[in-house]
């Protein structure tokens, strides 16, 4: 009977001592985990970097602070804000994707808008160049235009193809800028031939040269 | 009796727990703290360091911090979860002070490495596009393959792309980007070096040619022509000082010197105003008739036929002029050399029959071309 009651007390004081322990939240842990993963995944860590590193400044934190409690004796341990930080870092990462999202489709947009210029600026091109001197008067820089805009219609293809593949918009919109303004800079070269080439018209010159 | 026994049992449970108590309160008071404010400092400086891109212009130091923070915290961890009082966080406190102290030279040095690699970014893009510029400018005038002209478009691209992804502080691809166009620019470059390494071989004869018709401006009281095809440039001379300079255009194949009739090419030699046309017996404005061929052109294109490097049914040709109906921007005649109307109006008034014109591939060397 005594034997008992000391029993019953030894256990009692363990229940209640072993109950009061804190758990590590795992849970909160593995979920910033899966966060931190699928906001990389998106591409958060190229197109909103800065969201992107406050998530992952929030889980070092998040994780430093369960350390800091796990190195405390186990009765002293609380995980609250721990809890807290880990939480914060899903809504940071859902954040940073959300921003991903926003940023691809407005880049895509952009990207969209200068294919579509740059198709309307090489059909102009081709329209000036049609128009061109030919013959002896400037044959030779009207083929080198030509080249020139062949050139510009390579990146225009390569970019309506990678918007097709939904490639990385953000190498397409590096890539489809300097293009555009190229195909400008066509148009305005060419401009300028047509309306040197309009001088006055020579008489028919003697054969010999 | 049974009392007693309870309150013994009490007594030294008491006593056990108390001890037990005591023994804890010590390990606790003395056993290992882990270096938690070193690990807060550590993301708060790292935070810092990535924010001024020290990952991308400090990478080796910054990527040490994060080697050094990722092996503290395993070891905080291990340490953790051993019984508290075999814990020795030692281990841990020295990798986060390294971390720490490498977080904080990434930080320092990024600022540093971001304006020296702008520098020799923005000094090297600045010299292709220079490259660039004066290929548009004068090597879109030389006669070349059209994947020579297809890799300086393609490099152009490349340069510019990799500006854009540098101004987006992707310094990785635009380097990379960066050495695509460097390539290709001298894939073009190295043909466009080797066609006017070969044409400059006769440098040294346009030299003597140019300095002798300046001699006859300057003996002779007269003005004299110089034409350098290179430059499109056509330099007026009086008494031996440069007077005026106009722009020129030539035919198509004006690189070299001309062969035979028909190969709309533009003589190189020393020549002279035989006759001037004015607008009734010009079909280009107005012009001024050049003895080409020479003597020297004649004997030239005499051994070239001996030789079979020309045809003999091929001629020398002639009719070789300065004239109007210029100003076009291309080289567009069949040999002549074009102005501008109210250019070859001024030319026409100042040069008379008999002055000297010399047309050469270039006045300056090859070397001060390409500078």
């Amino acid at each position: 009977m005594k034997k008992g009651l000391l029993k019953l007390v030894t256990l009692s004081i363990l229940v209640v001592t072993l109950a009061s322990c804190a758990k590590v939240p795992q849970a909160d842990i593995d979920a910033a985990n899966v966060a931190i993963e699928a906001a990389k995944k998106a591409g958060a860590d190229r197109y909103v970097a800065a969201s992107f590193q406050a998530a992952v400044d929030a889980q070092k934190s998040g994780l430093a602070q369960v350390e800091e409690q796990n190195a405390k004796f186990a009765l002293f341990r609380n995980y609250d804000a721990a809890k807290t930080t880990l939480t914060s870092v899903t809504t940071l990462s859902n954040k940073a994707v959300e921003e991903t999202t926003a940023r691809k489709e407005a880049l895509k947009a952009e990207v969209t808008a200068a294919v579509a210029e740059l198709t309307t600026t090489i059909a102009g091109d081709k329209e000036l160049l049609a128009k061109a001197p030919k013959g002896k008067e400037g044959k030779a820089a009207v083929e080198a235009i030509g080249q020139e805009i062949g050139v510009v219609e390579t990146v225009l293809t390569e970019v309506s193809a990678g918007l097709t593949n939904n490639d990385d918009i953000l190498t397409l919109s590096e890539k489809v800028k300097p293009a555009v303004e190229k195909a400008k800079a066509i148009n305005t070269e060419l401009t300028d031939v047509i309306a040197k080439a309009k001088g006055p018209k020579a008489k028919a010159p003697k054969a010999k040269k | 009796m049974r009392s007693g026994f309870i309150k013994k049992a009490l007594f030294y449970f008491g006593i056990l727990s108390l001890a037990s108590l005591i023994v804890m309160i010590l390990l606790l008071l003395f056993m290992d703290k882990p270096p938690m404010e070193d690990f807060n400092k550590c993301i708060e400086i790292m935070t810092k360091a990535k924010k001024v891109n020290a990952d991308v212009y400090a990478p080796e130091y910054y990527q040490s911090a994060e080697t050094n923070y990722k092996y503290a915290f395993i070891e905080l961890r291990r340490q953790n979860e051993k019984l508290f009082f075999q814990r020795n966080f030692s281990k841990a406190k020295e990798l986060i002070v390294n971390a720490i102290l490498k977080a904080e030279l990434a930080r320092n040095a990024s600022g540093t490495n971001k304006d020296t690699q702008k520098a020799r970014f923005l000094k090297e893009t600045e010299m292709l596009r220079k490259k660039l510029d004066s290929y548009h400018e004068f090597f879109i005038k030389l006669p070349l393959r059209a994947q020579t002209r297809k890799d300086y478009e393609f490099g152009k691209l490349s340069v510019e792309e990799s500006v854009n992804a540098f101004e987006k502080g992707d310094i990785m691809k635009a380097n990379k980007k960066l050495n695509e166009g460097k390539a290709r620019i001298g894939y073009a470059d190295a043909e466009v070096n080797q066609l006017l390494k070969e044409y400059f071989s006769r440098f040294s004869k346009w030299q003597r040619w140019v300095e002798s018709t300046i001699s006859t401006s300057a003996n002779n009281k007269c003005y004299a022509f110089v034409v350098d095809k290179i430059k499109h440039k056509g330099f007026l001379y009086l008494n031996g000082k440069l007077y005026k300079e106009y722009d020129v255009e030539f035919g198509k194949n004006w690189i070299g010197d001309k062969l035979y009739a028909g190969d709309n090419a533009t003589p190189e030699g020393r020549y002279m105003v035989t006759r001037k046309k004015g607008t009734r017996d010009s079909g280009y404005y107005k012009a001024m008739m050049l003895n080409y061929p020479n003597a020297e052109d004649r004997s030239e294109f005499d051994a070239r036929r001996r030789s079979g490097q020309i045809s003999r049914s091929r001629g020398i040709g002639g009719l070789i002029e300065i004239h109007g109906n210029g100003g076009k921007g291309v080289d567009w005649t069949k040999g002549c050399v074009a102005l501008s109307d109210d250019k070859i109006d001024e030319l026409y008034s100042k040069l008379s029959v008999g002055s000297p014109v010399t047309i050469v591939g270039s006045t300056v060397a090859l070397s001060d071309l390409l500078k």
